[in-house]
């Protein structure tokens, strides 16, 4: 009975590590390729559209003839600006590609680091025990009960704007769920002997580390890596729309959101166009976790109930 | 049962303490003056030193913290250096705020999730829809479901008011944002624990007893739902009850998140502080709740504690 | 069959099968259990015993597929609607579970739970249907039944369980009760507690009664009639005496031989065992499904499976056995030593 959630804070944004876990509701059986399949091609449209930034203009330059109307306001789509300008008459379509560059680049710049730290952090309490491991996982209890938002909020006032600022926040805050998920999988590997039936044999610690415990994490933390960015991608957007990730000018997904608000009446697809966006990769993320999992082919559900 | 609840205490009241002294450090780290936040225009150094002399900002790091402790035992928050008021006096009223926004969004989230996670347990045709809609639920950033509900609701159909105070209309929206953005959870605790239930021994037991289907549902498998569903909720509770930041900016709802963001804008250092370990206070507390909630619901809870 | 002449046979099954997908669990079993007559169904786990059980009440899972005609005191089972059967079930038969702790509500009281009954299916109200609970309870020789009411099930022994299983069994005096090996979770005294219990209440109500074990010694003290399964059909069946005294089909000499030995074996002595162990999927091969373990296994035994036959020159009236080579009346009960073969490709 899966009942607690450690570091939940639904409302607030982020929410590392059981997104997935949710998303698994009442499934069948058998593996689900096609999800793999979805998220990948959203995904790589998505880095596509990254890539080719620079071809889409000017994310920065107000084009003050064209860009605006008469009286001042942002132009809808044309052939010109295929998702119309932003409120100063920028291109929102090149604003746009270079927020997904931003979201990319945090999304694996804060995955890589987070889980690396989480990993290491999850393999040393797990494997040493001891002093070690009593000081890193209460560590770890107070990362997963921190408000991310309100924390993300104060680590962003004593730090320059920026992409690094994002990434650190990220960073900071997500570590402890995989901590966590390492750490219960070493002491699993431990119960069932592999780390004492490994030194029994004269190998030595790191061998051990190495051979037994390095490709079980490893697995563990390829499969949990899409949830951690589908979580950091929504994370650094929520940063940014609060003034505390990337800050104006730069464009990033939430500041557009944040900037576009102020014309939701009158050109509201300056709200919707960051915002599919940033569900649109959320999303692809997690479908990409979806897919790489295995499920169990005996998943035939029984009920009493009803004939 | 009540020695374990008295270690929860302790252990919370120890959690609160350690979440009131790393606020304190780290609202020192924050770079900027607090005496210009509170005199922007004030042009001469004397001014400035003089504001800095009646916070009493000119002293150690540890006299102040040493100071900032004992009034903190006496449920002195300390003085709003923007706002020029008692920081319990802003938090009070939009503690009462925040609260009635929690527990709509606890409501909205308790009673969406459940319905999908019940819908999902009984029918193979719902369950994939909902494993979807879950899906979706949970890419959706809290921030962006609230303006598109905003968008909708408010602008596009004029259903709801669009920001603005706290009152019985304008909740509607930030709590059933918060709702949304929580169901997938409870959808999930509920559809494996009602699948796991209608599997049992004892849900055959009572199919062999002759009750009908509606009744089992209600009266034996919900009863045994009850009791993670009311631990996530009390949690839940004291969580938004910390501040629920985004949804409150995006729908201008004037409670502790907004408090905190805006006074984290305006280096207020007492009212960030203060708003934080009220917020610890509250998760610690329904925490503790929670897990009583718990034990009234589940019998067998009682014994393990 | 023995039975009250005067009301119809508490269980009447006839070619009961049972199959999950492909498998077939149950084999055209037919059993009757005649008006307040006890009747044990032998069989060892896999045997389909508790399929068959179950198949009789209704209350197997979606995916199983059960033909044959099943009738309890009368009504129709399997023909009747699925909604209306729901409803009357509970007057039809009890069930007593094996885990009496997985088949209560955790969440309950155990009042509630046995209360619920008389509310649904008397009409009582909260109050009466508590106060027939304890009644329940105590016909059951629960002390203190109203304090006991109160009780959650991981509160209560196994024992005291198990009880409270039997009383939700009897409460409605149902023509037939089904207990599905109630004493096998329970330690050795307690087994016999209940065992009495059981054969007490069941005289008192005049409930038939359909008791599913793998222990052949419980049997004796507790059944008029017996039934023995193997690989998904009943191989014997007769008066318990009949069977104790003279078993025709070797499954059922070496059930006894087995038990026997653990009883009277002197010590440090060999256990006699059944060589080899049942067939996977019984339906398959041609022949006899115990063939392959068979002491007296020929050729005849391979190729054709025996059909369940009245037994030639028996005294006891409706024994019968599915065997080729049944064992002579009179004969001692020792199969040759094992010789364990492999089926005949």
């Amino acid at each position: 009975m899966a009942v607690t959630a450690p570091g939940r804070r639904p409302g607030q944004g982020a929410r590392p590590g059981r997104a997935g876990e949710a998303a698994v509701a009442g499934r069948p059986a058998g593996r689900r390729p096609w999800q793999l399949l979805a998220g990948t091609a959203v995904l790589a449209a998505f880095a596509a559209l990254a890539v080719a930034a620079p071809l889409a203009g000017s994310p920065l330059r107000p084009d003050l003839t064209r860009g605006l109307t008469p009286t001042g306001l942002p132009v809808g789509p044309s052939a010109r600006y295929p998702l119309g300008t932003d409120l100063l008459g920028r291109d929102e379509l090149a604003r746009l590609a270079y927020g997904v560059r931003v979201s990319l680049t945090v999304a694996i710049a804060s995955n890589i680091a987070s889980i690396a730290i989480g990993a290491a952090v999850g393999l040393v309490a797990g494997f040493f025990r001891g002093p070690a491991e009593q000081v890193l996982m209460r560590l770890t209890d107070v990362g997963l009960a921190l408000p991310y938002t309100l924390a993300g909020l104060v680590i962003a006032a004593i730090m320059p704007a920026g992409l690094t600022r994002v990434i650190v926040i990220i960073t900071a805050l997500f570590w402890s769920y995989p901590a966590r998920l390492v750490y219960g999988e070493v002491l699993r590997l431990r119960r069932r002997g592999f780390v004492e039936a490994g030194e029994a044999m004269g190998a030595s610690g790191l061998a051990v580390v190495r051979r037994h415990l390095l490709p079980q994490v490893t697995s563990l933390m390829l499969a949990y890596s899409p949830l951690n960015a589908a979580s950091a991608v929504a994370f650094e957007a929520t940063l940014s729309y609060l003034n505390a990730g990337i800050n104006p000018p730069a464009p990033s997904l939430g500041n557009m959101i944040s900037d576009g608000q102020a014309a939701i009446t009158y050109r509201p697809l300056l709200v919707i166009a960051p915002g599919l966006a940033v569900m649109a990769l959320t999303l692809a993320f997690l479908l990409v976790g979806e897919g790489m999992k295995t499920r169990d082919p005996d998943a035939r559900r029984l009920s009493w109930l009803g004939r | 049962m009540a020695r374990a609840m008295m270690r929860r205490l302790v252990f919370g009241l120890i959690a609160v303490t350690g979440v009131a002294v790393l606020a304190f450090l780290l609202e020192f780290v924050v770079p900027g003056d607090p005496a210009r936040a509170i005199a922007p225009r004030a042009q001469s150094a004397a001014v400035l030193a003089n504001i800095r002399a009646q916070l009493h900002l000119n002293q150690p790091l540890v006299v102040q913290f040493a100071s900032y402790f004992g009034n903190l035992l006496h449920g002195d928050l300390g003085m709003s250096y923007v706002q020029r008021q008692p920081v319990a006096a802003l938090i009070g009223p939009r503690l009462a705020d925040t609260g009635a926004l929690a527990l709509a969004g606890v409501l909205a989230e308790v009673l969406i999730g459940g319905t999908l996670g019940v819908l999902a347990a009984r029918h193979d045709r719902v369950r994939a829809a909902v494993g979807a809609v879950n899906l979706v639920l949970l890419a959706v950033p809290v921030f962006v479901l609230g303006l598109v509900l905003l968008l909708v609701f408010g602008y596009q159909l004029g259903l709801a008011p669009v920001a603005g105070g706290a009152g019985p209309a304008q909740i509607v929206l930030p709590a059933l944002t918060l709702g949304l953005i929580g169901a997938p959870w409870y959808a999930q605790i509920v559809a494996d624990q009602v699948q796991e239930a209608l599997a049992s021994n004892w849900v055959r037991t009572a199919v062999g007893k002759g009750l009908r289907d509606g009744y089992i549902l209600r009266r034996h498998v919900l009863r045994n739902v009850l009791s993670p569903v009311l631990t996530m909720a009390g949690m839940d509770l004291g969580s938004y009850l910390s501040g629920v930041v985004t949804v409150e900016v995006v729908f201008v709802w004037p409670g502790i998140g907004l408090l905190a963001y805006n006074a984290l804008q305006n280096l207020d250092r007492p009212v960030v502080m203060g708003t934080v370990i009220v917020g610890a206070v509250a998760v610690v507390a329904f925490n503790l709740l929670a897990d009583l909630a718990r034990m009234l619901a589940d019998p067998r809870a009682r014994e393990e504690a | 069959m023995p039975g009250d002449a005067g009301r119809p046979a508490a269980l009447m099954a006839r070619d009961v099968s049972v199959r999950y997908g492909p498998v077939r669990a149950v084999r055209e079993a037919s059993l009757t259990v005649g008006a307040g007559q006890a009747v044990a169904l032998i069989g060892e786990t896999g045997s389909g015993k508790s399929s068959l059980a179950f198949a009789v009440a209704r209350l197997l899972p979606r995916s199983a597929r059960v033909t044959g005609r099943v009738e309890i005191a009368g009504t129709d089972v399997l023909a009747a609607d699925w909604r209306r059967f729901r409803g009357e079930r509970a007057r039809l038969l009890g069930c007593v579970a094996q885990d009496a702790m997985a088949a209560l509500n955790p969440v309950l009281p155990v009042g509630r739970q046995v209360g619920e009954l008389f509310a649904v299916h008397a009409g009582m109200g909260r109050r009466q249907a508590a106060a027939a609970a304890s009644a329940a309870l105590a016909s059951v020789r629960i002390d203190h039944p109203e304090a006991v009411a109160r009780l959650y099930p991981h509160q209560l022994s196994g024992g005291m369980r198990q009880r409270v299983m039997v009383a939700m069994a009897l409460a409605l005096r149902p023509p037939l009760v089904v207990a599905d090996e109630p004493t096998t979770a329970l330690d050795v005294s307690t087994q016999a507690e209940i065992l009495g219990l059981v054969a007490e209440l069941r005289e008192r109500v005049g409930s038939g009664l359909l008791w599913i074990t793998h222990d052949i010694g419980v049997v004796a003290e507790l059944a008029d009639w017996a039934a023995v399964m193997y690989a998904g059909r009943i191989v014997e069946t007769g008066p318990v005496e009949a069977i104790f005294d003279a078993p025709a089909h070797p499954y059922t000499e070496g059930l006894l031989l087995t038990r026997r030995d653990l009883r009277s074996g002197a010590p440090g002595s060999p256990l006699f065992q059944i060589p080899g162990a049942p067939p996977a999927r019984p339906d398959e091969a041609p022949g006899c499904p115990f063939m392959p373990r068979c002491p007296r296994a020929t050729a005849v035994c391979a190729a054709r499976e025996p059909p369940l036959l009245p037994l030639a020159g028996r005294g006891e009236a409706g024994h019968q056995a599915a065997c080729h080579h049944p064992a002579p009346p009179g004969a001692p009960p020792a199969p040759a030593p094992a010789r364990a073969r492999t089926a005949a490709p």
